[in-house]
């Protein structure tokens, strides 16, 4: 508990670095470490780190927002397993952060109308984060760890988030195996593409983490223990050639090179099926999201408008009015293709196809050990991006999204070269293959080492 | 000209201590909205674990129905907004029911069988209670595990209706799964009527004809009890029938049972669209149903109240009628099997449990479990009549004793000195004494009358307080007057 | 998509959209539905025209999502049959909007 609630050998004290960085910053929803320091352990390999938690995860007593105003002055009254774990070794909850509503992006910056559906819309925070170059604000997890007032922090990831925002911000972002991670705690969104994901400054910290959070959870049926022998050893790097703006394309290559001189084998191999990512996660992502979301409905929890007359229209105006335009374009592609006949020809399709893909990446990690793709990189000058303001339709997510078809680990690295901006890489492994994407991480390390955050974050181990 | 075809639609909710989904216990009585957890409100981040022994209920059910079961357990969502349904989706199985293609027999002289399409686990909603302008919600029950039973629509009356759920009444009780006690909703039950033509043979479980006419479906709701579906089906039949016989089509919907009114009502359209959207449950995995698991649960079953209706008739020399009684309730028949092993005698045993037994039971409010009477006592009560020779009356006495003290009947009966007189030398003063006080009676029985027989053994009776031997006394009283004393 | 379709729509997802996002909210699924057809078409997201799904054997959607997210999915568990009460009823209760005593409260229809 040093750290926190003790005199800080050098510095200022945590409390006042973080209230003075979140002027600038904005990272956290409900900053409050002293409310839950009771529930730490104490002691542990994780004593007194402060830990961040993105507001889709149950903390007991904190508000359990998810980003939305449908979820206003909800206060969870259970903590999710993954942050109770950390707990247990000493870990303590400094508070939840801020998040785009449901880790949906929002398309429509100024909204559609000015009656927004989110809480706010921030301005791209500054100082530890660049900005994003597609204007999206950064998620309130990864801002947290990179500017030193969280040692780690627990986002979701379902289309890249955790990813997309470590990379964003310099830090590391793992997306785990399926199942590997209880989700008992997590808002989902989309259940069977969504997986708790870890944010910290270096992948030894990641990887501490991660083998504390991991393993079967009785309250989860579907949570499963890592297998213990998967994955270290590989060193087969498969990549391929993508057109990406030269700022990534620099960082690309440099990793490559690194990799190369570091025992990595590094060959031609571009995954499997990739133009069918982007359809078949936009299928059955709506159509979990639209099951999922049913429950916001302003009768047990949330928020109810005023005036309604029968329960279908305070049902209807209480989704109306505290869903974001994004939540609610989901939900409704979602509906639609649940509905015959586009259930046939889409969402079950879909289902086929996906097993199809995870398929073909068994075989595909039989000739690789891992793939390099980039983390939602902006296209090369003239190159059409295919932005199209549709929800997840970006082709720059692509990359992102095998590892929800297929129930892969992924991790984005940092990678700084001359230009002086951290650009964001991932590595992808087979199922309970973690370790390996750790261990090539840290041997990139030595060549890109991740840039200290500032502040408290320099004393911390 | 038309012929009914009736399906069921029943809900059985199952005797577990807790949820299908959470460990919520399920109880009644409680104050709203204590029995809840994250889990059965639906709040967000909370995920459904499947309740073992609620698994464990449904596959017995379902040997029990003889149904082909699954070879693994998989969970479906199906969406509709509604207050009582927390998720606003309720997780139930619709691809893969658990239990598919069995039967259940009716207990009439026909023994009638009935198809069952399928039986399959889900969650109860919650309970919603109007008041006024505004409707109260508690989710006490939501979650609790129901299994629900699909009959093929092969009922043809309202009393076959009846006969089905009692029968189910009776299976689930053995089983020990349900209550069966519809008026307090654990089981529950729809009907689905239409008519088709005599003359038009349907393959068993067909579909009646939908779409034409004469014969759609009409969806019959709010049966809380198996008499009220008997008379709401006789009603039901009737309405189509009169309907049909004056060339106008029935309109498929649904309808309620109106107790008062005795008649059905078309129910206020709700525009509820039949399109649930069904995915599959992907927060609970399948689980394997093999075969160890279930040879398993089949070793549970019981012998089923037909069967051992059967069986007790047979093996006992019991009346229908007797048999029946006793295999309403499992540990009646229990019972019962053990006394005569313990050496009663069948008949005598049957006939016991059915009148004098039930009576009490019932006046104390007590189960044969719970009461003094053990299968020893009633043996040993029968016994004292058929060898010890006391009376019917004194015998009914005892029993009384024994439910009020506890005691074995024969210590009873010597304690309070109701032994029988079986001595000549006892019993021969009080039939003088009695055939000096009647001698009206005595001359009529001189001249041949036999009815004064009955009378004077009776007097004798009442003067040694029932303890004479009936047939002893009437041999004295045969002897006195032959030596022409009386 | 029009905007009656999109209210059809919006009301089995049972939401009512504000009158000021209704042209936007059909515009967008318009167009998403368009792509999604392109794509089936040309056998993107699964809409083959014949022939079999790559990789080989057919099966059911729901044997296809049922728990297989994950590449090697948790085999199904159960619970043991103990009732264990919440520790926290009250938590619950004050997240609800609106109560009477302990019940939730909705409107009526009369």
């Amino acid at each position: 508990m040093r750290l926190i609630m003790g005199k800080p050998e050098k510095g200022k004290p945590y409390h006042i670095y973080v209230e003075e960085t979140e002027k600038r910053i904005g990272a956290f929803r409900e900053f409050d470490p002293a409310r839950l320091r009771g529930e730490s352990a104490g002691e542990g390999p994780l004593s007194g780190l402060p830990l961040a938690v993105q507001e889709n995860i149950a903390v007991r007593g904190f508000r359990q927002g998810c980003g939305s105003r449908m979820l206003e002055g909800f206060v969870s009254p259970v903590t999710a397993t993954a942050v109770r774990r950390l707990q247990d070794r000493g870990a303590v909850v400094a508070g939840t952060t801020k998040m785009e509503e449901f880790g949906l992006l929002r398309l429509f910056p100024d909204g559609v109308s000015g009656k927004e559906g989110g809480p706010e819309r921030e301005n791209p925070p500054g100082g530890a984060c660049s900005p994003r170059d597609d204007g999206h604000p950064v998620g309130g997890a990864a801002s947290a760890v990179a500017a030193g007032m969280a040692a780690v922090a627990l986002a979701s990831d379902g289309e890249g988030e955790v990813r997309r925002d470590a990379a964003a911000c310099g830090v590391y972002g793992l997306r785990p195996s399926w199942g590997v991670v209880s989700r008992r705690g997590l808002a989902s969104v989309s259940p069977s593409l969504e997986t708790v994901g870890v944010v910290a400054g270096t992948a030894a910290r990641v990887r501490e983490v991660f083998r504390i959070i991991r393993g079967r959870d009785d309250g989860d049926p579907c949570s499963r223990d890592h297998p213990a022998d998967a994955g270290p050893g590989g060193r087969r790097i498969g990549t391929y050639r993508i057109s990406i703006e030269p700022s990534g394309e620099e960082a690309w290559r440099a990793a490559l090179d690194s990799l190369g001189r570091r025992g990595f084998s590094v060959r031609e191999a571009p995954p499997p099926m990739m133009e069918h990512w982007v359809p078949v996660y936009q299928a059955l992502a709506a159509a979990e999201t639209a099951s999922s979301l049913a429950r916001f409905d302003g009768v047990r929890f949330g928020r109810r408008s005023g005036g309604a007359e029968d329960p279908e229209s305070l049902v209807r105006r209480a989704r109306g009015e505290g869903f974001g335009i994004e939540v609610k374009l989901r939900i409704l592609l979602g509906t639609h293709i649940l509905r015959p006949p586009w259930r046939e020809l889409f969402h079950d399709r879909a289902v086929s196809q996906r097993a199809a893909i995870r398929r073909a990446f068994d075989e595909y990690f039989g000739e690789v050990d891992m793939v390099l793709l980039p983390v939602s990189p902006p296209s090369a000058p003239g190159d059409r991006d295919g932005d199209d303001h549709l929800p997840g339709w970006r082709n720059k997510d692509r990359f992102n999204l095998a590892a929800a078809l297929a129930g892969l680990p992924a991790l984005s690295f940092p990678v700084t070269t001359g230009g002086g901006r951290p650009v964001g890489l991932q590595l992808m492994g087979p199922p309970f293959g973690e370790e390996r994407l750790f261990e090539a991480a840290e041997a990139l390390a030595e060549d890109f080492p991740p840039a200290s955050p500032p502040g408290l974050g320099r004393d911390w181990r | 000209m038309f012929r009914p075809r009736i399906g069921l639609e029943i809900h059985i909710r199952l005797l577990t201590s807790s949820k299908v989904f959470c460990p919520c216990p399920v109880r009644y009585g409680d104050e709203p909205n204590s029995l809840v957890c994250p889990v059965c409100l639906g709040y967000p981040g909370s995920l459904p674990v499947l309740n073992g022994e609620a698994l464990r209920m449904a596959c017995l059910l379902a040997h029990a129905l003889n149904c082909s079961i699954a070879p693994d357990l998989r969970f479906d969502r199906k969406h509709y907004f509604y207050p009582d349904m927390p998720k606003n989706y309720q997780i139930t199985q619709v691809s893969a029911p658990l239990g598919r293609d069995g039967s259940l027999e009716l207990e009439t002289g026909g023994g009638k069988t009935v198809s069952i399409r399928q039986l399959h686990l889900e969650e109860d909603a919650g309970k919603m209670i109007h008041r006024g302008n505004r409707t109260l919600l508690d989710y006490n029950r939501a979650g609790s595990p129901l299994v629900e039973i699909v009959t093929a629509p092969e009922l043809e009356t309202g009393e076959e209706a009846e006969l089905l759920l009692r029968s189910l009444r009776r299976i689930v009780r053995y089983l020990g799964v349900c209550d069966g006690n519809m008026e307090e909703g654990s089981m529950r039950c729809d009907a689905n009527v239409s008519m088709s033509p005599r003359g038009v043979e349907h393959s068993p479980g067909a579909e009646a004809p939908s779409g034409d006419p004469p014969g759609r479906k009409v969806e019959i709701k709010n049966l809380n009890s198996s008499r009220f579906v008997r008379l709401a089906l006789d009603y039901e039949t009737s309405r189509q029938r009169e309907i049909l016989r004056r060339g106008g089509r029935v309109a498929g919907e649904t309808r309620l049972w109106n107790e008062a009114a005795g008649v059905t009502e078309a129910m206020r359209d709700k525009g509820e669209s039949s399109d649930y959207r069904n995915v599959p449950e992907t927060d609970l995995p399948p689980f394997p149903l093999d075969p160890e698991y279930l040879e398993g649960v089949k070793r549970q079953l019981v012998e089923l109240p037909s069967p051992r209706k059967r069986r007790l008739v047979r093996d006992y020399g019991l009346s229908g009628d007797a048999a029946d009684f006793l295999t309403e309730e499992k540990d009646v028949a229990d019972f019962f099997e053990r006394a005569a092993a313990l050496g009663a005698d069948p008949r005598t045993a049957a006939s016991w449990l059915r009148s004098e037994v039930r009576r009490i039971l019932n006046r104390e409010n007590l189960s044969l479990g719970e009461s003094p009477l053990t299968e020893k006592r009633l043996v040993e009560l029968l016994g004292l009549v058929r060898e010890g020779g006391i009376g019917g009356g004194i015998a009914r006495k005892t029993l009384e004793e024994v439910f009020r003290t506890g005691r074995d009947p024969a210590e009873i009966v010597r304690e309070r000195g109701w032994e029988p007189i079986t001595r000549r030398d006892a019993l021969l003063p009080v039939v003088e004494k009695i055939l000096a006080a009647h001698p009206k009676a005595a001359r009529e029985l001189r001249e041949g009358k036999d009815r004064a027989l009955d009378f004077l053994t009776g007097m004798a009776l009442k003067e040694t307080a029932g303890r004479a031997d009936p047939g002893l006394v009437k041999a004295l009283i045969s002897d006195v007057l032959k030596e022409g004393r009386g | 998509m029009d905007v009656s379709e999109l209210m059809v729509l919006a009301g089995l997802a049972g939401i009512e959209p504000a009158a000021e996002e209704r042209e936007k909210l059909a515009e967008t699924l318009g167009r998403m539905l368009e792509r999604l057809s392109d794509m089936a078409d040309s056998g993107l997201s699964g809409g083959f025209r014949g022939g079999e799904a790559p990789g080989g054997e057919r099966r059911t959607p729901a044997e296809e999502l049922s728990g297989e997210a994950s590449a090697a999915p948790a085999a199904g568990r159960l619970r043991a049959d103990t009732a264990v009460l919440f520790a926290d009823p009250d938590a619950l209760l004050k997240n609800a909007p609106e109560r009477e005593g302990r019940f939730i409260v909705i409107p009526n229809i009369l």
